[in-house]
This record gives C-alpha cells, sequence and structure tokens, in this order.
C-alpha cells in the first residue's frame, strides 16, 4: 500500500492529475470512494479487498470532469469498464491516468488503453462458479416457474435507481426512464413498469456489461439482477464471440453507430 | 421540538412465545398485519403468513415502514371516458394496518410524515391510511455505527409516534406500554394473551446508542452551512440515485403521472427524490440545481434546516438507513461533522 | 382540515382556443358543473394544475382575471409531454383543472399608486391577469404602464388584447421585439427589455414595478429599476419552478425552506433576495 500510496502523492505532486479517484475508509468503517486533490490527504488511502465500487463509474460526473487531468485506481472491473467506455468513445486521449494494482501488489501506471488491452487478457477474471450455478438452477425450472421467480423479484423494485447510478456503463445523460415523448418506461415502480425497466437496461447493456455486479451489490431490494446480466454476457459470447471491455475497439452485437453518421437525432 | 403523542395510557406484558397467536388473531380478524422479513442482505415489512418468515434479527430495516402510510406507487384517483367526457372515481378507503416491528426512530419518523402530509392542506389517502394504522413498535436492544437516534434528541425508550411499544425484558417477556386509543383498542381485542404489568425502568433494557453530534449546535449554525465549500467535496460520491431518499422513514417527496388506455386510467403518486437530477428540472432546461452537490445540500438543510424552520421540528430521526443503504458510502454523520469542524 | 381529495380535479370545457404565436395557445375553460363554477374563487397571481386525462398534469398560472366570472383562461408553450397533448385539443373536449393555489399579488394595497408591468417573453399571461384586474379596477390606480417584450414580432403573445391596450388612453402601452426580430409593418421599439426600459424610464416614485420574464432579463432589469430609484419592497415578480402538487407537498418547487406552490409564486423582490439562489 505504501508503493501506490507514495505513486499517488507523487501523480499529485507533479501536477500530472489534478485529482485522484481512489478509496478511503469512512466514519464507520465502510469503504467509500476517496478524491484526493493533495497530496497530504493521500495518507487516508485505502486499497484492499473491501474496496468493492466500480470507481470507473465516476468518470462521467461532470464535477469530476470539471478536473483538468483525473488520475484513478481501478480494480480488474474498472479497468474493463474504462477500456469498454474507451472503446465507446467516452474518455478524452489523455484525460485519464489509470493505476492498478496487480496481484503481486505491484503499483501499474498504465500508459494508454492498448496496454490495458493486454493486461486484461492475461488477467481473466474466473467464472464465478457459484454465479453459474444459481444461473443453472434457475434454467432448469420450468418457464412458468422462471416467469413467477422474475415477477416475484422484479414487483420489490422500488425504482431508486441506484443499479444504474453504480453502473459504469449507465452513463447517458438522458436515461430511456427519463424519456416521455413517448413515454417509452413506465414511471410508477409497479410490477408491468419495473419489468419495463429492466427489460431496457438489460437490453442495453448486453454485450457492453463488463460483469462487476455492482448494480447486484447497491439493489436496497436485494434483486439478483447479476442473474440476468450474466446470462446476457454468456449468450453474447456463445452466440455472437463477443464480451465486453477486452479491445480498445467497438464491436457491437446488438447495435451500432457511426461517429460521422448523417442522421442528427443520434447525436 | 413538539411532542404531539399523549402519555402512555397502561402497561402490560406478553410472552414472547404467544406473538404467533396474537399475529395469527390479527390475521384472523381481516387486518393487514406488516412484519419485517428477510431476503438476502434485505430487510422490509411485508405482510404476515407465518410466524417462520418473520425476521427478528435486524438491527434496522433496509426498508422503512414508511409505505404503511405513504406506498411507492399508490392511486390518487382514477378516470373513466364517458361520453366525451370524464367519470372520476377516488381510491377506496384501504382495510386496517397494523405494523409490527418498527424502531422507535421509525415511529417518530411516521409522526413526522402523517403531520407534513396533514398539515395546512390536508392529504386525503395518507389521512386515511394514518387513521387506519397502528404501530407496534420493538425498543432496540441493539445498534450499529450508523444509528444516532440519540444525536437527534431521540432513543431507544422512545415511546413518540408508536401506539404500543414492546421491550424485551428477559424471561421470555415482552413489556408492553399501551400509548394511544388506538393501541389500547388493539389490545383489548386480543386482551387474553396480555397480562397487567406495573410501571418498569426500561433503560437497562434497551441499546445506549453514543451521541455522534451535538444537533442544537447544528440547528444554531445551519444558516451558516449554506455556502459552505465542503458541500461540493463531500458530495462527490454521491451518484444522484434515489437510494437514501426510498429507504429514509420522512422523505416525502413524490411524482404524479398518468397511466392509462383509451378507454379508462389511473393518476400515480410515485415516490421520488431531490437527489436526482431531473426532480428540479424545468422544461426550458434550466436546473434550479443542476450539481449533485446542490442537491446533497438540499437533503442534509431539508433535514436540520428546512423542517426545524417550517415544522419546528427535525426531519431526520436517525435511524441511519440511508448511510447503510449508499452505493457510495455517503455519510450524513460525517457530513455534518465536517460542517461543525470548521 | 378539508376532508376531500385534494387531487381530485374539476372538470373543464375548452370553450375556445386561441393560437397567441408559434407553438403558444391559449384556453378559455368553463366549468362542466354549475356549483363549482359558483364556488370558484381565485385572485391575481395564482395558478393550477390542468391535466389531460391519461397523460398528466402540467403547472400554469391563471392568465384571466378574478374580475371576469364564469371562466379561466390559461396561456401555455407547447413544450413537452402534457403541453403538447394540451396542443392537439379542440374546442369542446374536456380536461382536468386543479386550483386556485399559491398566494397572489397585493393589489388591495396598491390603490392610489402607478403600476409598470415588465414582461418578457412567455412570461406575459401572470402578468395579463393582473393588469386586466387593475383595469377592471381603472379608478384605484394612478398612471398604468406596461412594457413588454419578445424575441420577434411573431412571438408577442395577445396581439388582440396589446391593440386594445395601445388604443386606450389610461395605459401606456411599449412594446419591444429583440432586434433582427421585427417585421416590415412593426412600429413598436426594438431591442431588449432592460434597454427599453431605460430608454423609457419610469418614475419610481409612488410606484409599484411588477417583473416578469426569464431569469436573464431579470437580472439585468432590477439594477436598472435600482438605479431609477425603485426599492426592493416596491417590485415584485413571479417564480415558475417545476411543480406537480401544487400544495406544497411534492417538494419538487423547493427553494430553501420555501415552497414556491403555497410560499409563492409572488415573491416581493426583498422576499426573494432572502432565498437561496435555487430557481
Ligand atoms: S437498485 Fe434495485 S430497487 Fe433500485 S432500481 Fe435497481 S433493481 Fe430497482
Ligand atoms: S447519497 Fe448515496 S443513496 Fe443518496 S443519492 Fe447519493 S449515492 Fe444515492
Ligand atoms: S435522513 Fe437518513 S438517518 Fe435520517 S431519518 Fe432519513 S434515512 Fe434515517
Ligand atoms: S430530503 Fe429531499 S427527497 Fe427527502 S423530503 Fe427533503 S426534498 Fe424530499
Ligand atoms: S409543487 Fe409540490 S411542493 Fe410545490
Amino acid at each position: 500500500m505504501q508503493e501506490l500510496n507514495n505513486k499517488i502523492a507523487e501523480l499529485l505532486t507533479n501536477n500530472l492529475v489534478s485529482i485522484f479517484i481512489s478509496y478511503k475508509k469512512g466514519l464507520n468503517g465502510k469503504i467509500k470512494p476517496a478524491f484526493f486533490t493533495k497530496p497530504n490527504e493521500v495518507y487516508e488511502n485505502y486499497f484492499g479487498d473491501e474496496a468493492q465500487q466500480n470507481l470507473a463509474v465516476y468518470v462521467h460526473k461532470p464535477e469530476v470532469k470539471k478536473y483538468s487531468k483525473v488520475g484513478i485506481l481501478a480494480n480488474i472491473f474498472a479497468l474493463k469498464a474504462l477500456l469498454q467506455l474507451y472503446a465507446e468513445n467516452q474518455i478524452k486521449d489523455n484525460y485519464l491516468t489509470i493505476v492498478t494494482v496487480n496481484q503481486d501488489n505491484k503499483v501499474i501506471v498504465f500508459a494508454d488503453f492498448n496496454e490495458i488491452e493486454s493486461y486484461i487478457a492475461q488477467h481473466q477474471i474466473e467464472k464465478n462458479t457459484n454465479k453459474q450455478k444459481e444461473i443453472n438452477e434457475l434454467l432448469s425450472l420450468s418457464r412458468e416457474k422462471r416467469w413467477e421467480f422474475w415477477v416475484e423479484q422484479l414487483s420489490s423494485c422500488i425504482k431508486c435507481y441506484a443499479c444504474r447510478a453504480i453502473c459504469p456503463m449507465c452513463y447517458c445523460s438522458k436515461c430511456t426512464v427519463e424519456l416521455n415523448q413517448p413515454q417509452w418506461i413506465s414511471v410508477p415502480a409497479h410490477s408491468l413498469g419495473n419489468f419495463e425497466w429492466h427489460i431496457m437496461r438489460m437490453m442495453h447493456l448486453a454485450c457492453r456489461c463488463i460483469n462487476c455486479q455492482e448494480c447486484s451489490r447497491v439493489c436496497p431490494m436485494n434483486i439478483p439482477l447479476h442473474l440476468l446480466t450474466t446470462k446476457i454476457n454468456s449468450d453474447m459470447e456463445e452466440e455472437f464471440g463477443q464480451i465486453a471491455g477486452m479491445k480498445t475497439t467497438l464491436d457491437f452485437a446488438l447495435n451500432t453507430f457511426k461517429v460521422d453518421d448523417y442522421e442528427n437525432f443520434i447525436r | 421540538m413538539k411532542i404531539l403523542s399523549g402519555k402512555i395510557m397502561n402497561y402490560k406484558t406478553l410472552k414472547i412465545d404467544n406473538l404467533d397467536l396474537f399475529f395469527n388473531e390479527i390475521k384472523k380478524s381481516g387486518k393487514n398485519l406488516l412484519v419485517p422479513k428477510k431476503k438476502g442482505k434485505t430487510t422490509y415489512f411485508s405482510s404476515f403468513i407465518n410466524i417462520n418468515d418473520v425476521e427478528f434479527n435486524y438491527i434496522q430495516t433496509t426498508i422503512s415502514p414508511k409505505s404503511a402510510l405513504f406506498p411507492k406507487v399508490e392511486e390518487l384517483i382514477s378516470f373513466k371516458k364517458d361520453d366525451g367526457t370524464y367519470v372520476v372515481t377516488e381510491p377506496s378507503i384501504e382495510k386496517e394496518t397494523i405494523v409490527f416491528g418498527l424502531r422507535p426512530c421509525d415511529a417518530v419518523g411516521l409522526e413526522y410524515l402523517s403531520n407534513f402530509f396533514l398539515n395546512e392542506k390536508s392529504d386525503f389517502t395518507v389521512r386515511l391510511r394514518k387513521e387506519n394504522t397502528t404501530l407496534i413498535t420493538l425498543a432496540c436492544k441493539n445498534f450499529d455505527e450508523n444509528c444516532f437516534c440519540t444525536s437527534v434528541g431521540l432513543s431507544p425508550a422512545s415511546i413518540k409516534g408508536s401506539d404500543i411499544c414492546l421491550t424485551d425484558i428477559g424471561n421470555g417477556l415482552f413489556y408492553a406500554e399501551i400509548i394511544t386509543d388506538k393501541g389500547e383498542k388493539l389490545i383489548a381485542e386480543h386482551s387474553a394473551l396480555f397480562s397487567n404489568a406495573e410501571k418498569i425502568n426500561k433503560e437497562s433494557y434497551v441499546a445506549q446508542v453514543p451521541l455522534k453530534f451535538d444537533s442544537d449546535n447544528l440547528i444554531k449554525n445551519i444558516k451558516n452551512y449554506y455556502n459552505s465549500e465542503k458541500w461540493t467535496i463531500n458530495s462527490l460520491p454521491c451518484l444522484g440515485c434515489g437510494a437514501c431518499a426510498f429507504v429514509c422513514p420522512t422523505c416525502t417527496c413524490f411524482n404524479i403521472e398518468d397511466e392509462a388506455n383509451p378507454v379508462c386510467g389511473t393518476r400515480l403518486r410515485c415516490w421520488d427524490s431531490c437527489a436526482f437530477g431531473i426532480f428540479t428540472l424545468h422544461a426550458s432546461g434550466h436546473n434550479p440545481r443542476p450539481i449533485q452537490s446542490n442537491r446533497w445540500r438540499h437533503r442534509v438543510l431539508h433535514k436540520f434546516g428546512y423542517s426545524v424552520t417550517n415544522m419546528d421540528t427535525l426531519s431526520c430521526v436517525g435511524c441511519g438507513r440511508c448511510i447503510r443503504v449508499c452505493p457510495a458510502g455517503m455519510n450524513i454523520i460525517e457530513q455534518i461533522l465536517d460542517l461543525q469542524e470548521a | 382540515m378539508e376532508n376531500n381529495n385534494m387531487y381530485l380535479p374539476y372538470l373543464m370545457k375548452i370553450d375556445k382556443i386561441t393560437c397567441e404565436a408559434p407553438s403558444i395557445k391559449t384556453f378559455k375553460l368553463k366549468f362542466i358543473n354549475k356549483e363549482d363554477e359558483e364556488s370558484f374563487n381565485f385572485k391575481a397571481g395564482q395558478f393550477g394544475e390542468y391535466s389531460i386525462f391519461g397523460e398528466g398534469e402540467s403547472t400554469f398560472c391563471i392568465a384571466s382575471s378574478p374580475t371576469r366570472k364564469g371562466y379561466i383562461e390559461c396561456t401555455f408553450r407547447e413544450v413537452g409531454k402534457i403541453t403538447s397533448a394540451l396542443a392537439n385539443c379542440e374546442e369542446g373536449n374536456i380536461i382536468g383543472f386543479r386550483g386556485p393555489y399559491g398566494n397572489t399579488f397585493p393589489i388591495e394595497q396598491w390603490t392610489g399608486k402607478n403600476l409598470i408591468f415588465i414582461a418578457g417573453g412567455i412570461a406575459l399571461p401572470p402578468l395579463r391577469c393582473v393588469i386586466w384586474n387593475a383595469l377592471d379596477l381603472r379608478d384605484k390606480f394612478k398612471d398604468i404602464t406596461i412594457l413588454y417584450g419578445a424575441k420577434t414580432a411573431d412571438d408577442l403573445v395577445y396581439k388582440y388584447e396589446l391593440e386594445d391596450w395601445k388604443n386606450r388612453n389610461d395605459v401606456k402601452l411599449i412594446t419591444t421585439v429583440d432586434p433582427g426580430g421585427e417585421t416590415k409593418d412593426w412600429t413598436g421599439e426594438v431591442g431588449f427589455v432592460p434597454h427599453i426600459l431605460g430608454k423609457y424610464p419610469p418614475h419610481s416614485n409612488n410606484t409599484i414595478a411588477i417583473v416578469c420574464g426569464p431569469p436573464i432579463m431579470i437580472k439585468l432589469t432590477m439594477p436598472i429599476l435600482m438605479k431609477l430609484g425603485f426599492t426592493n419592497e416596491n417590485i415584485f415578480t413571479t417564480l415558475e419552478n417545476r411543480m406537480k402538487c401544487g400544495i406544497g407537498k411534492c417538494g419538487h418547487c423547493m427553494v430553501g425552506n420555501n415552497y414556491v406552490c403555497k410560499d409563492g409564486p409572488v415573491y416581493r423582490y426583498d422576499e426573494l433576495l432572502q432565498l437561496p439562489l435555487e430557481y
């Protein structure tokens, strides 16, 4: 950790970054995001197993974007998210300094996204067998039973949108749930509105979700959203051979766009 | 601060083993009984079915019991097309509800919530539900680092807002304080289960929650905090979701939405939160609270400043739910301490 | 304590639709139910929630004067889901209305004073209510001046009434359009409202200024009024925060501890300065 702290302090001291996003221990002992702007704050830095939150989500935040150069401590999921965001044209060149700590506790500062691409390729995340078991169990049920399962789960959603807020891939400045001409998704958190919301979100995340499972972690109602994302991810891999957060270039299975599209509505 | 509930009317005891009977009797009488239930890491209130799925092991439920008075979605009116015009109908009155297992801070929270909805222009559905709801509070034996009832003038022994307050006094017994007519009536309906008792000193049976901050000092200085530069840096983690407001027993904000087919429809009220960016967005695109730090400040100042001015009471009861639920580790206690430090 | 459901709307029939300007319409609304019509009362400055069943509610002021009984009028710009649905209505359609909500302009206290109304863009409707109210009680006030500006000549609302006010000798009307917004036959002023105000400086002596318009217009108008000797206590304006309930419950309109829907929408300028800048 000392090596990491030194690195962060060094980046701040040399003005290579104006803010560094990492973790620290909160008053209640919970690990939370930290935003260091001065080297003398870095002693609070924390990195360890409890540091769960995917910090990549903060690169979208307007208050963070105000800083000219941003440093970020990225675990493997944040790296995948950042790479996917880069592929989706969401990260300006030379804006981020991305730092990680590898399994040997070595601090790595990435020079560019190609380096991140190869780092990720070498550090495959093992498939979580428990999660796979949960999915297989669900798949073994009849269609009706599966329907019942999801009706029960999704009816309890309170539409707090914590899952969307924590998700590094949910960055639309106007989410579909906020569009009302036409009203695509029912606003109230009744069963129908909740189904519409989650089906829409899952479709938008197909092949973009980098599987950090933050949405499940933060859901106040304990809705197992990761079962949906994981299943969609594995379908995408099987059907189209695509996995999100692996490449600097973009290759969407379900949608496409061109930067120079002559239609205006897309911009 | 106003104490709006009367003094204790009566004392009883109830055998903990008899809870099952008590619950089943209530269920049989046709009332809706809401009890804490567990689903993974979440505890929430849901209709009683069986004593086995009632959860007793919780510091505080994840979701507050406010939906008993102010559900996440409810009908305000319904309408039907009728020969070029409309027939508009009001929602029917719901059946009697008993909430079991809320904490003393929640009872105060719900009292604030109903006072807010019923003052000046009284809210129809909240009033009907309030009249039909009896609160059986369970005094806390334990607390965690996010509880701060004592810092906002309450304690695990408070009876404010409760109709009946139960305290586990050991030997398999609940000590019951019957505080209101509603509570008295409920006990009378199930009198065989309750035995008469003398007033006891509860202090030794409830949790001793340490003080986190000085709320008198906070109330005194809150006007000076609006322009503090700390809001911005402290709110950087905040992601602008609705989690803190939706789990909070005293957050009352809502949205109104119509849903209809070509023949008929409803006008629904659903929870909303001042943390959402679109909460204040004008049709013109102008946003009076354009950034998250403005929204976070509004939430904290509403709890500790605005409601003191408007309703002569804090609108935070120290339940700690917003802290436990926040996906980004935002902590209202930290924010207050930080403001007070300056 | 009132016993009824606050969200129950009156049923109103659209009696007349006037197209004021591009995407701006005025509805004249009449109560379906005679008892509602008789019991209904409002004062200048108040607003209501207008609804299309199945689409939702939208907030606008009551633009007609309380001195004209039996109907209310509202003027709105088609900007969102509900205003678009309203714009698609035809005469004879039934819509919902609940109100009146909010506080009022203290017109009774203005007896014997000069009034100057300063409005920009779509902000004339809230002032039109007060203007007609004052004109219908004309003897009570001294000079009445109206300064109204819009982007282009086409964007001016209530064109027929502007004509009427122009021809009255007990009202002084100045209309202006932003540079480039004039038509060939435009006879009014050209220039932004604050600029024109400087060009025709009103007496601040014994005068009440009622100002309503986009934030930038207000911001530039205030220093000019101050220079002319107006005090904060003699300037009134109305706020238009996002609103849902109209009755101080939903929280959307809050500015600090103030609920614009019930503590406003009318603010005296000195009261406005007490509020945090969240409007
Ligand atoms: S976090 Fe959970 S409750 Fe909140 S919107 Fe997402 S699924 Fe629904
Ligand atoms: S404080 Fe936490 S729970 Fe509340 S809006 Fe911010 S991120 Fe969401
Ligand atoms: S603000 Fe937080 S601690 Fe206070 S009552 Fe609401 S949820 Fe509980
Ligand atoms: S804190 Fe925010 S969501 Fe809660 S009652 Fe106040 S304004 Fe509403
Ligand atoms: S509009 Fe709902 S509180 Fe003001």
